[in-house]
């Protein structure tokens, strides 16, 4: 198996550095170098690479805005050469991070980790994805987003958000005790998410499907759904009526 | 006049706190008193019914007597360390005495009926009472200010631990905001990759950062460098920056020659310049321009440090400039100056000006 690595980091010798270290890892095809996060965010769609090691002080946008900014995040190893408070943020979630200069055996547990968690996500992307990168697929269950609050982040799985929210420009997503802001609008969210798992369920809502608990008739036509958080989100009676053809199928 | 210093360091009298182990050294004190009281009356055998209330009265108003002395001495101010307190204290103990005899015999004459007028009221009795009494008032005394001087001493120990300790993390403070942590792992990590590229340029690097870094940690025990010195030091600051941003960075430095012997703080230019790269280079990915010109106009020093980019308000900037202002008047006196301003629609300079002496 290989991993095909972009390597973003604004320095030409310490992306070097990084080239020269990945030499000795033969699992390690780098395909791909950005200096900044304008150009990473064309070479992450274009090339779809399995990882990246980012740097987190970029010129302009920086690691985490980046992030933030992709449909769906890359899996990531962040490198930093002094982090006063991202490092915190890392460690409680267990996102990974080296630190500059990066230790060869720190790269190579790094990278083994990486490995693994590619090894254990089901069923890689089609190769005809990859080629067809512009056609860009809807985002399913498997697919990540990178989420930030405060001095927290995380990568959080489609699959464990059970609902995503208005807020004006930006979207609130729900997952476990987290309900943290993207900078997304819900209407846009709407037509990159899988349909057949996220639901409109009202001008105001997208929820997924699978966190369904309970489905109960509500005011004048509407629904209302039982969420297995306990949230109650209505479905509007527009939408009530789409939402049976769905269930009926 | 240190008199009155002392004073005015000293909270006003009248409000005091008692020790928190106040009661139980006053209880060790008297039961002691009482105990070696018991001892003698065994040895001598004289324990009987008089002798006992005796020892009994006296040594619970010699108690009460004490809580009122040592109200007193707080109150005085007396246990946080005056001169007058030891001829305070002695004269203190002798009315304690009197005052006990006063209270005491009374009780003894007119309602246990233990003692008769002639055996308590001679001069020669009052006399020795006196005495007796003075002497157990005054090692009582001696014991509440060995407390207290313990005390004392242990907490003035304590304060001084607190103020090294904070020295030495305002020390450290102060070295960290002069060497980036950033800069420097930054700088670190592209050695070792200009190592392996070029190792002649590496080993040229590798001076440079020694000198920034001796400079940065040995001469701010001075107060004063030439321009050119410090000079000398941005420039190989300049040049190590240079491996990171390579030819996003570009800079230049004219001094007229009569302003490179003129003195200022070290690590002014080098923060202004470190100012300028983090809002003027790093931020923009296709990198800027750093002017340092340095003149010497109207008898003050002017040293502009100009940079590509733009001035936003509100974003952050006013601290390190703040710090760097309030430097620069700490060590060149009030008429220093440090103005940050848009100087056209992509320039920001910033101008640290300096009196000759």
């Amino acid at each position: 198996m290989t991993l095909r690595t972009l390597i973003v980091e604004d320095s030409r010798l310490a992306r070097a550095e990084l080239r020269r270290l990945l030499e000795s890892h033969k699992e390690v095809e780098v395909v791909g170098e950005a200096a900044n996060a304008d150009e990473a965010e064309i070479f992450i769609p274009q090339l779809q690479p399995d990882l990246v090691l980012l740097d987190i002080q970029l010129p302009g946008r920086n690691g985490f805005e980046l992030l933030e900014s992709l449909d769906s995040a890359p899996l990531v190893i962040f490198t930093t050469a002094y982090s006063e408070y991202a490092v915190r943020a890392f460690e409680e979630n267990a996102l990974d991070y080296l630190l500059k200069p990066v230790q060869a055996d720190r790269l190579a547990k790094a990278l083994e980790k990486a490995a693994e968690i590619l090894a254990r996500r089901e069923a890689p992307v089609p190769a005809e994805h990859k080629d067809a990168a512009a056609s860009r697929p809807p985002l399913g269950a498997r697919d990540r987003v990178f989420v930030r609050d405060g001095e927290n982040c995380w990568f959080v799985p489609l699959a464990e958000v059970r609902l995503l929210e208005v807020e004006g420009n930006y979207t609130r997503l729900f997952f476990g005790n987290h309900h943290p802001l993207i900078p997304k609008t819900l209407n846009y969210l709407e037509g990159r998410l899988d349909p057949q798992t996220f639901f409109r369920a009202s001008r105001q809502h997208l929820v997924n499907l699978s966190w369904v608990k309970d489905v109960e008739p509500w005011f004048s036509g509407s629904l209302r759904l039982t969420l297995k958080s306990g949230q109650q989100v209505e479905v509007s009676r527009r939408q009530a009526q789409r939402f049976r053809e769905l269930m009926s199928l | 006049m240190p008199n009155w210093t002392s004073r005015q360091l000293q909270p006003a009298p009248g409000k005091y706190e008692l020790d928190p182990s106040h009661w139980g050294y006053q209880g060790a004190f008297w039961g002691c008193w009482i105990a070696i009281g018991l001892f003698f009356g065994l040895v001598y055998n004289k324990l009987n019914y008089a002798e006992t209330l005796t020892l009994a009265l006296f040594g619970l108003f010699s108690f009460l007597l004490s809580e009122l002395m040592a109200r007193y001495m707080h109150y005085r101010g007396w246990v946080r360390g005056s001169r007058r307190r030891v001829f305070g204290m002695l004269l203190l103990a002798i009315a304690a005495a009197v005052v006990l005899q006063v209270l005491v015999d009374p009780l003894f004459l007119f309602v246990f009926h233990t003692a008769q007028p002639k055996q308590l009221l001679s001069a020669q009795a009052i006399l020795s009472f006196t005495m007796q009494f003075s002497l157990s008032f005054w090692c009582w005394s001696a014991m509440y200010h060995g407390i207290h001087l313990r005390r004392r001493y242990e907490k003035s120990e304590m304060e001084r631990l607190q103020l090294e300790a904070a020295v030495q993390a305002a020390e450290l403070r102060a070295l960290k905001s002069q060497v980036n942590p950033h800069f420097l792992f930054n700088c670190l990590n592209n050695l070792r990759s200009l190592v392996a590229e070029n190792p002649t340029r590496a080993r040229e690097m590798m001076l440079r950062l020694s000198e920034l870094l001796r400079y940065a940690l040995e001469v701010s025990r001075h107060e004063r460098v030439t321009l050119a010195q410090e000079l000398d030091v941005v420039e190989a600051y300049l040049d190590l920056e240079s491996m990171q941003f390579e030819d996003r960075l570009r800079w230049s430095v004219e001094v007229a020659p009569a302003a490179s012997e003129a003195p200022v703080p070290p690590m002014l230019v080098q923060q202004l310049v470190e100012n300028a790269i983090k809002h003027g280079i790093s931020g923009r990915p296709r990198g800027g321009e750093i002017r340092i010109r340095a003149r010497i106009s109207g008898g003050r020093l002017e040293i502009e440090v100009e940079n590509t980019g733009q001035l936003v308000e509100s974003a952050g900037n006013g601290f390190g400039l703040e710090n760097a202002r309030q430097r620069l008047r700490l060590l060149c006196g009030e008429l220093a100056g440090l103005t940050l301003a848009n100087r056209d629609r992509d320039h920001v300079a910033a101008i640290a000006s300096i009196p000759l002496q």
